[in-house]
């Protein structure tokens, strides 16, 4: 009976901890491939007071207009799948627990054109929500530079 | 009654069980890992790229590369994908499901493989977009590096 007291007792206070969590910070990013040759680097960082946060990031990749051949773009850092419609998409936990290696240096996705098709425009967008227990503060840094 | 054990019957033990415990699971993990995100305009029509491996390992070591094709729907977009050893000159091709393994060894790192993914699609209206994954998986404690690139 002792025990069972105990298990309930565990189990609702890991409930009420769960129910504390909350977003403390969106960052979102439009990024774009204009041109044949293009290369960008997403860095993301992702900070927490007490290395006790969680991060979700989703990212988006369309290409656009119409091709006369086939095009080819290389991705570095993420697993995405692709849909309908000339799109690539991920979604998921960017960590279980945001680390201090999550924050600094921090996650790095590199995007690489390899067609020479000038009628194509690649764009896409990429958001990383953070939560963490209340009254805890992080950030969420995504900067965009090309390479 | 407590067992006594001298001290290298106690190492012979903790040696066997360390070996027991590493042949009986499978200690392959993905060392690194690339991807291409592909769109094949119309039937026919191909694009090739070259994957290099840069593994860092002992004499022999010999990891796998795992290489795959995705489409918006696999159950009936019908890509072919080919990967020709640069290094050994074997050819490989699948169409019913796009995976290939391909043992690689140092000599991978400078000469790579040609991955080559073709729209087999009969009457495709559609660009068909794909993902071509290009990774190494290794033995524990290795370091490696892969990439892609347009041929």
């Amino acid at each position: 009976m002792k025990s069972a007291w105990r298990i309930g007792s565990a189990v609702v206070t890991l409930l009420a901890v769960d129910c504390n969590w909350e977003q403390c910070d969106l960052e979102s990013v439009e990024f774009q491939l204009p041109a044949p040759g293009d290369a960008i680097e997403i860095r993301i960082e992702a900070c927490t007071d007490r290395r006790d946060g969680g991060a979700r990031l989703t990212m988006e990749i369309s290409a656009h207009g119409k091709p006369t051949a086939p095009l080819g773009l290389v991705v570095d850092g993420i697993q995405l799948r692709p849909e309908v419609g000339m799109r690539w998409v991920a979604d998921g936990a960017f960590s279980d627990l945001a680390s201090d290696a999550d924050c600094a240096p921090g996650k790095v996705i590199t995007l690489r054109r390899l067609d020479a098709d000038p009628a194509i425009e690649y764009r896409g967008s990429i958001s990383v929500d953070m939560t963490a227990p209340r009254r805890r503060s992080c950030t969420v840094m995504i900067s965009v530079s090309p390479l | 009654m407590r067992r006594v054990r001298s001290p290298v019957t106690r190492a012979l033990a903790v040696a066997t069980a360390l070996a027991v415990a590493q042949c009986s699971g499978d200690n392959d993990y993905v060392c690194d890992q690339t991807a291409a995100a592909i769109v094949l305009p119309t039937s026919g029509t191909s694009i090739s790229l070259r994957g290099r491996a840069c593994v860092e390992g002992a004499d022999g070591f010999v990891p796998i590369f795992g290489v795959f094709v995705a489409s918006q729907d696999s159950s009936t977009a019908l890509i072919r994908l080919s990967v020709a050893d640069s290094v050994t000159g074997a050819e490989v091709s699948v169409s019913e499901f796009p995976r290939i393994g391909l043992e690689v060894t140092p000599l991978h790192c400078d000469k790579g493989v040609v991955i080559t993914v073709e729209n087999m699609e009969p009457a495709s209206k559609e660009p068909l977009t794909a993902l071509v994954w290009f990774e190494a998986d290794v033995e524990e404690f290795s370091r490696c590096e892969v990439s892609l690139e347009a041929l």
